[in-house]
């Protein structure tokens, strides 16, 4: 395997003045669209995606040309949502093209509004991205400036309007349909499925729901065709992806290489594990998905399918290492704790177990737990998995269960001690 | 559903002139009125960098929602203030990444730094202390978000000690006065 | 291995079906522990699928939801979020079951495995059975050890923060978490932290409390007020564990539909303010019985503790008036005088006071001067039943031969509709006022009057696409502004009505100003329209719509199976008086006074000669002053059910012969010559019939005190101290005899 990135969605940001029209448009922006709006039909650009075997950088994975293709022919009006609410912990790649890219993203969705006939785009950014919101908004005054978005865009009969739509800060909004209760001026929470959004979505009309990279990766594909797409990654994960690597590495950063490259070499290009300490554990896709420990780790590849056979899901590419030393108690419970505050409170099992589990690893970090705290929590977080309406829920067992698993000494530990290992200095 | 029909402008009391003109824009932007709660909220917000309570009526009427729905939007969303906060809001993220990058001893100097404690405002208004939930920069670890604009990186307790004497110099080189409209 | 409790057992045991219900859901049981079919689905229109439930097959009809097919078959899956008449949310996760689909093959067949068998696809997992519509060869497990264990998941985490308060709370006892967690429940928590606390109980209005610390998150009262009842008035706040149920800041949960939600409410967050601590459920004698407090007569059950009141709930799925709901004014105004108050004994002012005497002397007395005199006024009320109304009119008519025969609340108006249509009530069953299509509403506080009548006209309003329009009414709260499709406040309804009835006949003048392209506008959809209604401000309101005006509309806006222009009527049994003959003007089933083939049927049936003639109404004679000399004027008081209308009002401190029927020390019978003690509706057996022409049951929840005898007996016995004596074994004798005489069977339909 190569230990050079490649830099598809990374090829702007190191530029000067990335985020201006005129830097976008000399390193071929824009090009796709005017290729799309004046040479395809909207199938042949959904064929195009397709076929590239592109699939969601938000978490699910899902291709996004089949996405593209549940939207309804012949129902108007449609919408295009941008989920810039990245917020998954371990995750940090859509900020750097949000504040480095901007004009990508609007020419993905652009692209996308065509491909399904959309006559809006909602940009949903995060409440705390108030640069990154400035910098869009920006972005989008320029493309109207230029005739790139609004009434008939570059000359032609397809209109689309921008809308830059500012979150206040809920995890929860991150969830597709979440996001689009948030959009519609509600509680982010998250709605029955089916109807799924691409039947019945922002305001009950058939929307696509799209991450920022995922409409990033677009414009190249439409240029460069599918097979380009392909010669990278692997037969059913192509293609290359954001990697965000942070944690306990010397470099931490994001990292673009092709799907399927080694865990070994990203840990490796980011410079090891910090201070030349051994790796305890790895959350492989944002704090959502199980850790995988240390030895599968080192083995595992990093396309959706590998990570998926080693137990734990690619989601949003957020790779935390976790060094050797680390009380794994104190991860459980500043993971759990964060789901229990962003819980929504909507579906029984994810509101009270959260909270359950908080207050039991309370019990392990204050000291006053027992032995049979241990199986209790266990219990608990099985009983959560599954059970819950939407994903936070079903997730948010994940890191406690991982660290149960992995760091079961650090457990008992604090049950044998009423210390944490950390403190005894053993780090 | 029925859609209500909208209510007649003459019944706002929060929102006038500028704003209302603002209010109204806004409300263009969407297919449906209840859409504009959050983008009129931030208006609210970025004005009197909190939502007075008799801003909710009038965003209700406008969006025709009812107030108890506005209420608990303010609510939800972690943003928005329902009461006044200090001039600058410093978020300090600790959620994993910056945990493992020390933002637990980062925050513990911030307490002591400031004399207050985790979502409390100093006495001189100028500083309210927030743990924040990850911020999407931990290859900076730990990061520091002052009032969701200003991104400080890898900010250890030296480094905090630093932004804070930072921070108070430029409140006093831009005078008490100034709204904290950076977002605008 | 110790027995498990089985669900369906519990249930049976718990809520097998009480005495006298004659197949009505309790309303209680309907909040939690059982499933009704949403009405959509159970008209069972279109086609139906089978699905198969713990091996039992059933054919339902499509769309239906996987727990109302497993209710079809007996089986009972618990739950707190879903409700039959809201839409499904899946939030509270406690009806989760195991469901499978059938494989499919590429070309769409079924896939099957060697022995031929369809091959079934189990999700991964499982789904909650309230959202989940069936489909055809869909297989659910509700009993398997997957499904059950999450349920015993789900109600462990509802526990967790639900407080151990079952004995001092009110909903102990009729409680679905209680029951849910007898049965599925772990016998000791394995919770030690400390629970979520909150300040309780918080006053949502005067007559709701919230225990937020009970609350399980199931949002019933939120969708109740956000779906159904009109405004989002209520919304979770804060997120998470410590989120909450709340109204708007300076606010109160004022929808006059508010008492709906502690009986939709499945634990004992809402509860009643005045029922606080007033009893327990199971010490409760249930009645099912009829809101006195307007024409709608939503069915209600009569909860009373100890031969005393204690609360009013709906008494479940009427599908002709009020189905699960009632309003507030029943709920919590219907008062009950106490039994201090009580009049319990017949008396008679002797040198201006009014002093106790024994019924003989009482009935001999009275007998003795309504002997002297034809020109009497029997005045009912409009609380009377049926049965009261016609024997009280039959006592006037036949032996005191007065023809003076009246009730208080009467409306001239609608006397004259009656009289001119042959018809007194509307065209159309409360229930089906959801059914209309285009709505007018005219110079009628709808919403204060019949409150039910309105909610089913905000239903077609939200969920059919009616279009409402208003006239003559200043915006109050509620905001009735919000879901009109015209509102037009200045003008006065009977101008108003007068061009849109030109306009409906096509006789309308085309000079139109700009109001009045409104009213056209408003003429064309009535005309146009499928089901159109129109509300009138009848006598009793402060601008009325002249009979005419209505009767134009009336004929112009009949449809063959449709017919819905008439008045707000504003008191309990105005309806049922009219028919009963309780009027100077019309004889039992409307018939005018002084029709002939009438009064000799009259007289064919009860055996005695009558008064046929024309008499005075009350409100005539007073204010002509004919009341004046020595004749009796005999009145029923309405009590606590509604004030007297306002033209009595200054009555002199004392009146000469002016016999009172009462229940209590109200303000007339302090100021009678004679005081008859009278029954309250809920010590009557009767019928009335409400606005729509609906005939229902009044039952006697509460024994009357000794002393206390019905109207009816005092009526026998006066028409024998008087020579002409008559009587009925018992209410439906005189019911029936109503209905025979009337030939108005299919307006008063035989009580169930």
């Amino acid at each position: 395997m190569s230990s050079d990135e490649v830099r598809i969605v990374k090829r702007r940001v190191d530029l000067p003045q990335s985020t201006t029209w005129r830097v976008y448009r000399e390193t071929d922006g824009y090009r796709a669209l005017e290729k799309v709006v004046k040479e395809m039909t909207p199938d042949e650009v959904i064929e195009t995606v397709r076929a590239s075997g592109l699939r969601g950088c938000g978490g699910a994975g899902f291709p996004t040309g089949v996405k593209w293709g549940f939207v309804p022919k012949n129902i108007f009006p449609k919408y295009v949502c941008v989920n810039a609410d990245e917020s998954e912990p371990g995750t940090f790649k859509d900020r750097l093209i949000i504040e480095k890219d901007p004009h990508a993203i609007i020419e993905g969705a652009l692209i996308a509004a065509y491909a399904i006939q959309a006559e809006k785009v909602f940009i949903y950014i995060r409440g705390e991205f108030g640069r990154g919101y400035d910098i869009l908004q920006q972005a989008i005054r320029e493309a109207y400036q230029t005739r790139l978005a609004g009434d008939q865009i570059l000359g032609s009969s397809f209109s689309c309007h921008l809308v830059l739509h500012r979150g206040a800060g809920a995890y929860i909004c991150g969830e597709e349909t979440g996001l689009l209760e948030s959009l519609e001026g509600n509680r982010g929470e998250p709605r029955m499925r089916p109807p799924f959004p691409a039947v019945k979505g922002a305001f009950g009309q058939p929307t696509v729901i799209n991450n920022v990279e995922t409409l990033a990766r677009v414009p190249p594909i439409i240029l460069n065709g599918p097979q380009w797409y392909r010669q990278w990654g692997t037969e059913r994960s192509p293609g290359t992806r954001l990697y965000c690597v942070s944690g306990h590495v010397e470099r931490a950063g994001v990292y673009e290489f092709p799907l399927g490259i080694p865990m070994r070499d990203l840990i490796e290009f980011a410079g090891g594990v910090s201070k030349g300490r051994k790796l305890k554990a790895l959350i492989p896709g944002g704090s959502s998905a199980p850790m995988l420990d240390a030895e599968t780790a080192m083995r595992v590849t990093t396309d959706f399918e590998a990570i998926m056979s080693a137990g734990s899901f690619a989601g949003s590419a957020g790779i935390v290492a976790i060094a050797e030393g680390t009380c794994m108690v104190k991860v459980a419970l500043r993971l759990t704790r964060f789901y229990m505050r962003e819980s929504c409170g909507k579906c029984t099992p994810c509101r009270e177990g959260t909270y359950w589990l908080v207050q039991a690893l309370d019990g392990f970090h204050s000291g006053s737990a027992t032995r049979e705290d241990l199986s209790l929590l266990e219990s608990v977080g099985k009983q959560m998995v599954g059970n819950c309406f939407c994903l936070l829920g079903d997730t948010a067992p994940n890191p406690l269960l991982s660290c149960l698993r992995i760091g079961r000494d650090d457990f008992e530990y604090h049950i044998a001690h009423q210390r944490c290992p950390e403190e005894d200095g053993d780090r | 559903m029925h859609n209500p029909s909208a209510p007649a402008a003459e019944e706002l009391t929060f929102f006038a002139g500028e704003m209302k003109e603002k209010a109204y824009e806004i409300l263009s932007r969407y297919p449906h009125p209840k859409a504009a709660v959050m983008p009129l909220l931030w208006l609210v917000q970025d004005r009197y960098g909190f939502i007075p309570r008799e801003a909710v009526p009038d965003v209700a009427l406008l969006t025709e929602t009812t107030p108890i729905h506005v209420e608990a939007i303010v609510k939800f969303y972690e943003l928005f203030h329902d009461h006044p906060v200090g001039r600058f809001q410093l978020m300090l993220c600790t959620n994993i990444s910056c945990l493992l990058c020390g933002a637990d001893r980062t925050l513990k100097k911030l307490e002591e730094l400031l004399g207050i404690d985790v979502g409390q405002t100093t006495a001189d208004g100028l500083f309210t202390l927030e743990e924040f939930e990850c911020l999407a920069a931990c290859d900076k670890a730990p990061v520091l978000l002052v009032n969701c604009w200003d991104l400080y990186e890898k900010v250890t307790p030296e480094r905090a000690e630093e932004i804070i004497l930072q921070l108070r110099r430029k409140r006093e080189a831009q005078g008490p006065k100034e709204g904290k409209g950076q977002d605008e | 291995m110790r027995e498990r409790l089985d669900w369906d057992r519990l249930v049976a045991l718990m809520w097998g079906r009480l005495e006298g219900e004659k197949g009505f859901v309790p309303a209680n049981m309907l909040s939690g522990t059982t499933v009704g079919l949403r009405p959509s689905a159970a008209k069972g229109e279109g086609k139906t699928v089978t699905v198969t439930i713990d091996g039992q097959k059933i054919s339902v009809p499509e769309g239906i939801l996987i727990i109302e097919a497993a209710k079809l078959l007996g089986i009972d899956i618990p739950h707190f979020c879903y409700h039959p008449r809201m839409m499904p949310v899946g939030v509270c996760r406690q009806c989760l079951v195991e469901v499978g689909l059938p494989r499919r093959m590429p070309d769409g067949s079924l896939a099957r495995d060697e022995s031929g068998r369809v091959q079934i696809q189990w999700m991964p997992k499982p789904q909650t059975s309230c959202t989940m519509p069936v489909s055809d060869g869909l297989e659910v497990r509700v009993k398997s050890e997957e499904a059950e264990s999450a349920r015993r998941a789900i109600t462990e985490f509802l526990l967790i923060n639900h407080p151990l308060d079952c004995p001092v709370c009110d909903r102990g006892g009729e409680c679905p978490l209680q029951n849910v967690a007898f049965v599925q429940g772990r016998p000791y928590s394995r919770f030690m932290e400390p629970k979520r606390t909150f300040p309780k109980p918080v006053s949502l209005s005067p007559h709701i409390l919230l225990d937020r610390e009970r609350c399980i998150m199931c949002k019933r009262c939120i969708r109740f007020c956000d779906e159904l009842a009109g405004e989002k008035q209520l919304e979770q706040v804060d997120r998470g564990w410590w989120s909450y149920i709340a109204v708007a800041d300076g606010e109160e949960l004022d929808t006059i539909f508010s008492g709906n939600v502690i009986d939709i409410c499945p634990v004992g967050a809402l509860t009643s303010h005045p029922y606080r601590f007033a009893s327990r459920p199971w010490e409760l004698a249930r009645t099912q019985t009829v809101c006195p407090k307007c024409p709608i007569h939503c069915t209600i059950f009569a909860d009373c503790r100890f031969n005393e009141p204690k609360r009013f709930v709906p008494a479940g799925e009427n599908f002709q008036v009020n189905d699960l709901w009632m309003c507030d004014v029943g709920r919590f105004q219907l008062k009950f005088p106490s039994p201090a108050d009580r009049i319990t004994a017949p008396h008679l002012r002797i040198n201006g006071d009014l002093l106790p005497i024994s019924w003989d002397e009482a009935l001999d007395h009275l007998a003795a001067v309504l002997s002297q005199s034809d020109r009497s006024f029997f005045v009912g009320s409009a609380v009377m039943t049926n049965e009261e109304a016609y024997l009280f009119q039959r006592f006037a008519r036949s032996v005191a031969m007065s023809p003076n025969v009246d009730f208080l609340e009467r409306d001239p108006y609608m006397t004259e509709i009656a009289l001119k249509s042959g018809s007194a009530h509307l065209g159309v069953s409360v229930y089906d006022l959801q059914q209309a299509d285009v709505t007018l509403i005219a110079g009628c506080d709808l919403y204060h009057h019949l409150p039910i009548g309105w909610f089913w006209v905000l239903q077609a309003v939200k969920f059919q696409g009616a279009r409402l329009a208003v006239v003559g009414l200043t915006e109050t709260k509620p905001r009735i502004k919000r879901w009109a499709w015209k509102w037009i406040s200045d003008r006065d309804p009977q101008s108003a009505l007068d061009i849109i009835a030109s306009e409906v006949e096509g006789t309308g003048d085309s000079s139109f100003g700009e109001s009045d392209r409104e009213l056209q506008a408003i003429a064309q959809a009535l005309k146009s329209a499928r089901r159109p209604l129109v509300l009138c401000a009848s006598g009793t309101d402060p601008s009325p719509v002249r009979p005419e005006t209505v009767l134009r509309l009336l004929e112009a806006l009949r449809r063959d199976d449709w017919s819905a222009v008439f008045y707000t009527l504003h008191h309990a049994n105005e309806v049922g008086c009219l028919i009963a003959g309780l009027s100077p003007e019309m004889l039992p089933g409307l018939k005018p006074c002084g029709d002939q083939a009438a009064g000799s049927l009259l007289q064919r049936v009860w055996g005695t000669p009558l008064v046929l003639d024309k008499g005075i109404g009350l409100r005539n004679a007073r204010e002509s002053g004919q009341t004046a000399d020595r004749s009796v004027l005999w009145i029923i008081d309405p009590g606590t059910i509604h004030r007297l209308p306002d033209w009595l009002g200054g009555l002199p401190e004392t009146r000469e012969r002016w016999v009172v029927s009462a229940t209590h020390w109200t303000a007339l019978a302090k100021g009678a010559w004679m005081i008859l003690p009278d029954l309250t509706f809920l010590e009557k057996n009767g019928t009335y019939t409400n606005w729509s022409g609906l005939c229902q049951k009044v039952r006697r929840a509460v024994q009357p005190p000794e002393g206390v005898r019905p109207l009816s007996w005092v009526l026998f016995q006066l028409s024998e101290r008087m020579g002409r004596p008559f009587s009925y074994p018992g209410p439906r004798h005189a019911r029936e005899e109503l209905v025979s005489i009337s030939r108005l069977t299919e307006l008063l339909p035989e009580a169930d």
